[in-house]
């Protein structure tokens, strides 16, 4: 295709001689030239005024509470990353972000609780929280500026929390609830020193016997105050070295540095697996107030009494008052199972607590001091004084008349004597009446031995019926089926 | 003309006002005819016209003279006379190819076969014949490819020539 098609362009040529722009065109692109000018002019005038009074405003309100009672900029974007972290936290806990959190920051559970029972969302709750931890103030004093309508951001200037304190707290928050959930944990056993003296060792027992315990390659004196659990029971020494010879055993141990260096425990938590002696462990260091996190609204108190009624019991350290009622039930290091009156000021108790609306009501009341007999100094569970025995054997002979009876494995015959503070007992720790002993039991007794070789009977346990003379007692005073065995242990 | 042309632009680059009347003097012209046959009334020409230099103005500091000035004025040009057909025959502008509606030419034999053409056969035979512009510029000012703008060189030939021959 050439241009050389002249017949084409002659022929457009010729029809578009006349075509050519009129004198004025000129004129009309200069006019619109300038008009543009002025209106680009004005465009970027009103653009400059904008840019302007926008710089203008941040300046402003960097410094002046602008946005209200969101403060000032700065304050509004520090909330927004405040309450972003918040939110973000309540996602990573999922549940019940709010009391993970108080645990986690070692928060009292009134305060949780506070926030709980405020209006707040689990994100504020959590910011709430957080914020009075990092200032120093209580939650109420936070959540009543909340309350006033005043940003996040405002309170957070007003009482001196940065927002690199919200993060260091957040990252505090999601260090401990990785601890809690097994998140991180290693498989060496936990061993944390609190203070100076305070040690918690978690772990697998390896020996024990009944005055030591090694846990996590630790071992710990077993003393007489010394507290033995189990699935929240007390147990034995010895009845933990039964256990271990079924299979694994695990265990919490708070204890304390000793002077000499030796490690006395002063509670030994036995668990079956390692997580859960880890889980206690963590429960441990995360409620130095002795509350500890358990599911719901229930929740372990410790401390000393410092009022004490039939209905009501004030405990150190715990500010609210704590309901005691029929169902509450007590027990005592020495005694078991005790009345309530048996709860005196002074005493340290460990109280298992359930919130029942706005009450805490008493369901367990552990007493850690051990019952005193009133009539007598002999300490009954005093396995190392010397004049306490354990005898095992049968019941040979059993005289009403006095309250002695004699066992046949033992020799040379021991008269043990039932005495008023003896208790009784069947194989289940049930109390068992002196006229119901029958011979041919099998008993273990521990007494103390007296000058002229008798016992005075600490406690009498019904280990096994006899098979032949089962319900028959022979109570006539002679002594018989005699045995060569002797049955002291 | 290419390197007054050169020289002007230079000029207008630097920031001298009067340098773009000049380029407007030494490009209306052409520009103008261009238009023309695509649009075929002078009215909406003078239009598209000032639109076109203004918009020229407005980037008259980033031209150079390594650039042909005149295709890019048309390029632009061009695409303010789509626009401008676009919003006059809003229901006509799909078929665009195919209108060939009123204009106020026309008296003899070729400016009636001239406006049997639709406007983008015309302007691509305007380019082509009336402005000896190349096919590869008009691919450029159009945004057509090469076999499209020959296209429509043929086919408005053909129907020039029918109309001129035989007078229909």
């Amino acid at each position: 295709m050439e241009h050389n098609d002249r017949e084409y362009t002659d022929m457009l040529n010729e029809e578009l001689k006349e075509v050519k722009p009129g004198a004025g065109l000129h004129s009309k692109v200069r006019d619109g030239i300038a008009r543009n000018a002025v209106h680009m002019h004005r465009r970027n005038t009103a653009l400059g005024a904008v840019a302007i009074a926008i710089v203008l405003t941040m300046g402003l309100s960097a410094v002046t509470p602008v946005f209200g009672r969101n403060g000032t900029l700065p304050q509004v974007i520090t909330a927004m990353a405040a309450e972003r972290q918040a939110k973000k936290m309540s996602k990573t806990l999922g549940t019940a972000p709010v009391q993970q959190t108080g645990t986690a920051l070692q928060t009292s559970v009134t305060t949780v609780q506070a926030i709980s029972d405020s209006a707040l969302s689990e994100t504020d709750g959590i910011l709430a929280l957080v914020i009075a931890e990092r200032s120093g103030k209580s939650v109420t004093e936070v959540l009543k500026l909340r309350t006033d309508g005043l940003g996040w951001g405002i309170i957070m200037a007003q009482l001196n929390v940065s927002g690199r304190d919200i993060g260091k707290a957040m990252s505090q928050v999601k260090k401990a609830v990785a601890v809690t959930k097994g998140q991180g944990a290693s498989s060496k056993p936990v061993v944390s020193n609190k203070d100076g003296n305070k040690i918690v060792v978690s772990g697998e027992i390896t020996g024990v016997s009944t005055t030591l315990i090694t846990v996590a390659a630790k071992t710990f004196v077993i003393a007489p105050e010394t507290q033995l659990k189990y699935h929240g029971k007390a147990m034995t020494s010895v009845e933990i070295a039964a256990k271990l010879l079924a299979g694994k055993l695990y265990a919490t141990v708070q204890g304390t540095k000793q002077a000499d260096t030796t490690l006395l425990a002063n509670l030994i938590i036995v668990q079956d697996t390692l997580e859960e002696a880890k889980q206690e462990q963590v429960d441990e260091q995360t409620n130095p107030s002795n509350e500890q996190a358990t599911p719901g609204n229930e929740q372990q108190v410790r401390g000393k009494v410092t009022v004490v009624t039939a209905t009501a019991l004030h405990i150190d350290g715990f500010a609210p008052e704590i309901i005691l009622n029929a169902d509450t039930k007590v027990e005592q290091v020495g005694a078991g199972s005790v009345d309530i009156a048996a709860i005196k000021v002074g005493q340290t108790l460990q109280v298992h607590v359930r919130l029942s609306g706005t009450v805490y009501l008493a369901q367990q009341v552990h007493i850690e001091d051990k019952y005193v007999k009133p009539d007598t100094a002999v300490d009954e569970d005093q396995q190392t004084n010397s004049s306490v025995t354990t005898w095992q054997g049968t019941i040979a002979t059993i005289i009403p008349q006095t309250q002695f009876i004699t066992l046949t494995e033992v020799n040379p015959p021991v008269i043990f004597h039932i005495i008023a503070t003896s208790v009784l007992q069947d194989a289940e720790h049930k109390s068992v009446a002196f006229a119901s002993l029958v011979v041919g039991q099998k008993v273990t007794i521990t007494g103390k031995v007296l000058a002229d070789g008798s016992a005075d009977i600490v406690k009498l346990i019904v280990t096994a019926e006899t098979g032949e003379n089962n319900g028959k007692s022979d109570k006539s005073g002679n002594g018989n089926d005699k045995s060569d065995n002797s049955g002291k242990h | 003309m290419d390197d007054e042309l050169r020289t002007v632009v230079r000029r207008v680059h630097a920031g001298e006002e009067a340098a773009f009347d000049e380029l407007y003097h030494l490009t209306v012209r052409q520009l103008y005819r261009t238009l023309y046959t695509y649009l075929m009334t002078r009215e909406d020409v003078e239009d598209v016209v000032q639109e076109a230099y203004l918009k020229l103005y407005q980037v008259r500091r980033k031209l150079d003279d390594t650039r042909s000035v005149p295709v890019y004025l048309r390029t632009i040009a061009i695409n303010c006379a789509r626009r401008k057909f676009r919003r006059t025959h809003p229901v006509t502008a799909p078929a665009e190819e195919d209108d060939v509606s009123g204009t106020e030419l026309v008296k003899g034999v070729v400016r009636e076969a001239l406006q049997q053409l639709s406007p983008a056969d015309r302007l691509v035979m305007g380019l082509f014949y009336g402005d000896q512009t190349s096919i590869q510029d008009i691919c450029r000012m159009t945004g057509e490819k090469e076999g499209t703008v020959k296209s429509r060189l043929s086919r408005a030939r053909e129907r020039l020539r029918e109309v001129i021959d035989h007078g229909t």
